[in-house]
């Protein structure tokens, strides 16, 4: 084990809530409207389902090899040079992600709060923020979850009641209007996002409460469903069909509060706390990074690995997309496959390869320890 | 206390402790004094008393004038072992029978007689005899018990620890006289040979922690411990922090209901205050005021507390970020104002925060260490300074002053000053952060000392306990005070071995 | 030892180090201290020859408070200047050579389009730049005026500071339409196209014809289409085509028994409905209103305190509301062609198959629809005063 410190299911839940929930949000609105316009907030529905069935294969996965994360327990399946390829490209997906959430971390705080400061300090002074939570290993990871995520799915209902006064429910109306196919397409992105509780994987070896792993990922899941419909239906009723035409509706959203003449113009407040929720998003990434190498070198300690993949995170962000559009653009066409193929289908794969061989050694030779 | 003089061998260190005098006695009276004189060569204040028992047995009275009580000295040694009545050949052992004092030790080495004679005790020894007696006759100058100045409460005992530590000692067995409450004594400091305690409830609190508390203090090797602070950088987990890990305080009360929580209770003399172990960020909130008020009023005010201390460390750094990057938060009536009040002052909002800031930490520093009359006077000026001249002069901006006191006033709701003067420190480098990145620094200095908390232990318990990681049945002492019909458990983390502190249900009711 | 004290020497070395860089950094990127910001707090923008268009700035002028001695706040001083440019942006800029401070338009929360501006059409053309540059708030009001735009900024009005903050306060008020930046996107982009912004006009005060404390005031509704203004209503025209939209306008409304009688109700609550029927490839549309209220003045012989009674001030005042709605009906739907009621988005919600038919062509559909218009209104309280004085 690379890391002593131990979480609880509770904790872990928390990390993921954020995980997906932080850059959904600024993101899959505008991607779903898209598709299906006012019933965008369907497609959430639709693209939880992947997410639950990743979260239940991992679950599967980890009471086979209830003490190795995805990393280390391949080689049981597939062996040992198979599993070293197959961790390299997750190593590389997770850099990859890394530098996409750092490049949209960057893109939206250059937007709203920051126009004129240059990328690399935005990206350098997060990346600076978030090794100094991993030196300290996952147990702060937890901690620091608790700490921040209450505090940022705080302001979803405070603003929800602000808006109360602007929104209008009928603009829902006609629901389904084109049929399915809208919708089907519509889902695409958000079950991407869904799909990111494979970090569960890199987490359950450290559960001091395996057993409710997978009830807690489903609660959290669940947790993001209902955020992503809710703010959904909310930028739904506040703009109708105009919600695909902004860059980031939830954030238009919040600039329209406006209670009594005092209380306007909040977005740099609510940004600042939508921050801690990027941020945990940023360091469980850049965790399952650091980590995921150490098992695969089999490092005796992740800790001197933090600060140089640091600066090859913050490389990769600068360097991943040109522009917004660009990246917009990969997230509408690629991300939907890339994202669930590593994600959701290689351990799916997985699962039934080592199922198959369980069923055939039991068939063989009785109880066996694999000797790889 | 030799457990300090043994070496370790794998220190190379160049500190070499106390030299060893762990020498037994002589049986020769006139080589013992010899040894003694030596040994307090220069030393004025050391009386050497030889006097002869019933007019036969030659012996020696060793004491440091002012430390000893003469007058018992004459009454109840001297007294009666001069009388002629006493046999010619008496022992130690019945000379000691003869004396009319209830504390008589035996000593058998050099070392055990400087120990004794530096605490008060004379020490008498006799021709013939490899062994000395220690008379507990120590006696000098105390303060007496005042109300602790650091610590004032509205409702509340009014008694403060001394600087005696056995004053100290029969306050706190005054409070809890269970013989539960044990004490383990050592000595630190190889110059000063400073008593420590190690106090706690036998029963209560967890013995891995009093073994770990008492195995840090061995490990401590100095010249002298002239207040718990010495000790308190050396035993504590994390040095680099600017936040206290030890809770110090100089009341009674607070120690014994710590005590009660599970949690140890270091008492060094020559200070009044106590250090508390383990403890949490929550810990400084607590004012011992708290558990006397009505619950309500306290949660209230402990709210409060917490709301102003997060106004403390981020206000200025929020007036920053507002005042040049976020001029859009502002609603517009009040940004014309400020646009008004900020015209003509010639700095930016962070070297205007800065400068008022640190000005202000002057003012206060300044304010303590002079006498009450001239610290009046600092004050005046200061409030006159900031508050007039420097509006007037166009140096800085009135809104400026009022964000700057309110900070002061928020600063000093910290009921503790040890983690008050801490939250201060921190808002310097959070309103660089405000001044170089908007609220994006200051969202990222949040960041940063969440994280840090986050890592904090003191003795092993989280810092941040009990919000990270979250323990949702002690939020009831933590942001709020429950009333005492609720808090029938002690805090998870210190008193989990002696889980009840009382009965159930005790929440009073009309009888049905 | 001495080890762990370089080490601590290193940290703060590093640490000084950062912090010194972040007070020399401060200054750059992003930092805008208040004074050396222009606040805009009115725009107003015109159109010029050659396809331009001229932007019309009201800048705040803080008036230095050193000593803190001066008497009160007094009037905000605010200076007008404007220049010419293909766009907003290009005007902008172009009136960023005029200032020594950078333009920031954050807290502009009032924009005055020309009439002729928007009767060229595709003012979304210009909306764009308030919606997508980073400082124009979404909530800021929208307005048309009638004539020149930048004549309304040259107005001091004697109560506010300043001619942006009467206009904001006034639509706030529910003085005639209160449109936002973000109501009207969402009503050029909806299904009818049609859209309305508050008209305004200048006053005169008699006798008194500088431009002392002449204040602009909202008269009547400018109709668009998508974006190109058509027309216009008059003050009761609005109200009717407000309340059609389920809006509110300023809450009296007087009814007339007989002539030379008044009877005036204060509106407490107003709700409207509109129900879309298609019957045999007939369309039709019902607007129920429903108004409760409180009678404020009686100058009628009509004992209000009977049951019966009440009924018949209902009527009266019901026949007012639905004249005012039938006025704007006929100015708007009939004469204009234009949907600025959201009949367009009601067909489209209950009937989506039947509206792909007609969507391309609801101009030419929406004279022939048949308007059946339903008003309710009910009297909640007599007021303080039982009888008159008469």
């Amino acid at each position: 084990m690379h890391d002593k410190g131990k979480i609880t299911a509770y904790q872990m839940a928390l990390m993921i809530y954020p995980t997906i929930y932080a850059t959904a949000v600024l993101m899959v609105p505008e991607i779903t409207g898209q598709y299906v316009g006012r019933d965008s907030w369907a497609a959430p529905i639709l693209g939880s389902l992947n997410g639950f069935f990743t979260a239940y294969v991992l679950y599967k996965l980890h009471k086979m090899y209830p003490n190795e994360s995805l990393i280390q327990y391949s080689k049981h399946i597939i062996g040992p040079f198979l599993s070293k390829i197959l961790g390299l490209f997750y190593l590389f997906f997770f850099l990859y992600m890394c530098g996409f959430i750092l490049k949209e971390y960057s893109f939206f705080i250059g937007i709203s709060l920051l126009p004129k400061t240059p990328m690399i300090a935005i990206i350098g002074s997060v990346v600076i923020m978030a090794s100094l939570a991993i030196t300290g290993g996952v147990e702060i990871l937890g901690r620091a979850s608790q700490l921040f995520v209450p505090i940022f799915i705080l302001p979803i209902p405070i603003f929800t009641i602000m808006l109360l006064k602007d929104l209008d429910p009928k603009n829902v109306l006609p629901i389904l209007e084109h049929g399915l196919l809208p919708l089907l397409q519509g889902s695409a992105a958000p079950q991407a996002w869904f799909s990111e509780v494979f970090l569960i994987s890199m987490f359950l070896p450290f559960l001091k409460d395996p057993e409710k792993g997978l009830k807690w990922s489903f609660i959290s899941l669940f947790a993001v469903l209902l955020s992503l419909v809710s703010l959904n239906l909310l930028t739904t009723f506040l703009f109708g069909e105009m919600t695909a035409s902004y860059t980031f509706p939830v954030f238009k959203a919040v600039r329209i509060i406006s209670l009594s003449d005092f209380f306007e113009h909040l977005e740099a407040g609510i940004i600042t706390i939508w921050i801690l929720g990027a941020y945990i998003k940023i360091t469980v990434f850049y965790y399952a990074l650091v980590l995921g190498t150490a098992q695969w070198l089999n490092l005796s300690d992740f800790k001197p690995i933090v600060l140089p993949f640091g600066l090859l995170i913050s490389l990769f962000a600068i360097w991943e997309f040109a522009n917004l559009q660009e990246q917009f653009e990969f997230s509408k066409f690629i991300f939907p496959f890339y994202v669930p193929f590593m994600l959701t289908v290689l351990p799916t794969i997985l699962l039934i390869i080592a199922k198959i061989r369980t069923r055939n050694t039991m068939k063989k030779e009785p109880p066996r320890i694999s000797n790889y | 206390m030799f457990r300090i003089l043994k070496k370790r061998p794998q220190k190379q260190h160049p500190y070499e402790g106390r030299s060893n005098r762990n020498l037994p006695l002589s049986s020769e009276l006139d080589k013992n004094l010899q040894i003694l004189k030596s040994i307090y060569m220069g030393c004025i204040d050391v009386i050497y008393h030889p006097f002869l028992i019933a007019g036969k047995t030659k012996a020696l009275l060793v004491y440091i004038d002012g430390l000893s009580d003469t007058e018992q000295i004459d009454s109840s040694v001297l007294a009666p072992l001069m009388s002629k009545t006493i046999d010619k050949s008496i022992t130690l052992q019945g000379t000691c029978e003869k004396i009319q004092l209830s504390n008589i030790r035996v000593v058998k080495t050099y070392d055990d007689c400087i120990m004794n004679i530096s605490n008060g005790n004379p020490i008498l020894l006799m021709e013939h005899e490899e062994q000395g007696a220690a008379l507990g006759l120590a006696k000098w100058e105390k303060r007496s018990i005042k109300e602790p100045e650091s610590e004032s409460v509205i409702r509340g005992p009014r008694e403060g620890f001394v600087e005696t530590l056995g004053v100290n000692i029969s306050m706190l067995r005054r409070k809890i006289r269970s013989p539960n409450l044990k004490m383990k004594k050592m000595n630190i400091g190889s110059y000063s040979n400073t008593s420590v305690i190690i106090a706690y409830i036998e029963g209560i609190a967890n013995q891995s922690l009093i073994d770990e508390v008492q195995n840090r203090l061995q490990k401590v090797e100095i010249d002298s411990v002239l207040e718990s602070g010495y000790i308190e950088e050396l035993i504590e987990d994390n040095v680099f922090s600017p936040f206290p890990q030890l809770l110090d305080t100089e009341r009674p009360d607070v120690a014994s209901a710590n005590l009660m929580e599970g949690r140890v209770v270091i008492l060094v003399d020559g200070t009044p205050f106590v250090l508390i172990a383990p403890v949490s960020f929550f810990s400084f909130f607590q004012a011992p005021d708290d558990y006397y008020q009505r619950y309500l009023i306290s949660s209230v005010i402990r709210i409060m507390r917490l709301f102003f201390m997060l106004i403390s460390v981020f206000l200025p750094s929020l007036y920053v970020a507002v005042s040049s990057f976020h001029q859009e938060m502002v609603p517009t009536i009040l940004l014309l104002s400020m646009a008004s009040l900020r015209e003509s002052v010639p700095f930016t909002a962070l070297i205007e925060a800065l400068i008022m800031e640190i000005v202000f930490e002057a003012l206060r520093e300044a304010g303590l260490r002079l006498p009450k009359q001239v610290g009046a006077a600092v004050s005046i000026v200061g409030a006159l300074v900031i508050g007039q001249a420097a509006v007037q002069a166009g140096l800085v901006s009135p809104l400026m002053v009022i964000v700057v006191a309110i900070t002061g006033i928020a600063s000093f709701m910290v009921p503790r000053y040890s983690e008050g003067i801490a939250l201060r420190l921190i808002r310097f480098p959070i309103m660089m952060l405000a001044g170089t990145m908007g609220l994006h620094g200051l969202v990222l200095g949040f960041i940063g000392i969440a994280i840090h908390l986050c890592k904090l232990r003191s003795f092993g318990v989280p810092y941040l306990s009990p919000i990270a990681p979250t323990i949702g049945r002690e939020m009831k002492d933590a942001f709020i005070r429950s009333p005492w019909w609720m808090l029938n458990t002690r805090p998870h983390l210190t008193g989990r071995f002696n889980k009840y502190r009382q009965a159930p249900n005790q929440q009073p009711k009309p009888k049905k | 030892m001495n080890e762990t004290l370089f080490r601590i020497m290193k940290a703060l070395l590093a640490f000084l180090l950062v912090l010194s860089q972040c007070l020399l950094l401060t200054g750059c990127w992003d930092n805008k201290e208040l004074n050396q910001l222009a606040i805009i707090v009115g725009a107003a923008i015109d159109k010029e020859k050659n396809n331009k268009i001229k932007l019309t700035v009201q800048v705040f002028l803080p008036q230095s408070q050193s000593g803190g001695q001066q008497s009160g706040s007094g009037k905000a001083q605010v200076e007008i200047k404007s220049a010419v440019g293909t766009n907003m942006a290009d005007a902008a800029s172009n009136l960023q050579r005029e200032y020594s401070r950078r333009l920031f338009w954050g807290h502009c929360k009032t924009y005055i389009f020309g009439q002729s501006l928007s009767e060229i059409g595709n003012l979304e053309r210009q909306i764009d730049f308030i919606d997508r540059h980073p400082e124009p708030r979404e909530d800021s009001r929208l307005y048309v005026s009638d004539g020149k735009a930048s004549d309304i900024l040259q107005l001091s009005p004697s109560l506010e500071k300043y001619v942006g903050d009467v206009l904001r306060k006034m639509s706030e008020m529910h003085v005639g339409a209160n449109i936002t930046l973000k109501d009207f996107e969402l009503m050029v982009t909806s299904e009818g196209g049609g859209a309305i912004l508050p008209l305004i006009k200048i006053k005169h005060q008699n006798n008194d014809d500088r431009k002392m404390n002449v204040s602009p005031i909202i008269g009547g509704t400018a109709i668009f289409m998508r974006g190109k203004m058509i027309g216009r209503i008059n003050e009761v025209e609005s109200k009717g085509l407000l309340w059609v939209r389920n809006q509110n306008e300023l809450p009296e409304i007087t009814g007339y028994p007989k002539k030379g009688q008044t009877i005036s109700l204060y509106l407490k609550r107003t709700k409207t409905k509109l129900i879309p029927k298609i019957e045999k490839g007939k369309w039709s549309i019902t607007i129920y209103i429903s108004k409760e209220g409180m009678i404020v003045q009686n100058g009628s012989k009509i004992n209000i305190m009977t049951k019966k009674n009440t009924k018949r001030v209902e009527n009266y005042i019901e026949k007012d509301v639905s004249n005012s709605i039938e006025k704007a009906l006929n100015q708007v739907k009939d004469g204009m062609k234009v949907d600025p009621f959201g009949f367009a988005t009601a067909f489209h919600r209950k009937y989506p198959k039947e509206w792909e038919k007609v969507k391309d062509h609801w101009e030419v559909v929406l004279p022939d629809i048949y308007v059946e218009t339903k008003v309710k209104v009910h009297v909640l309280e007599p007021g303080l005063s039982t009888t008159t004085l008469e």
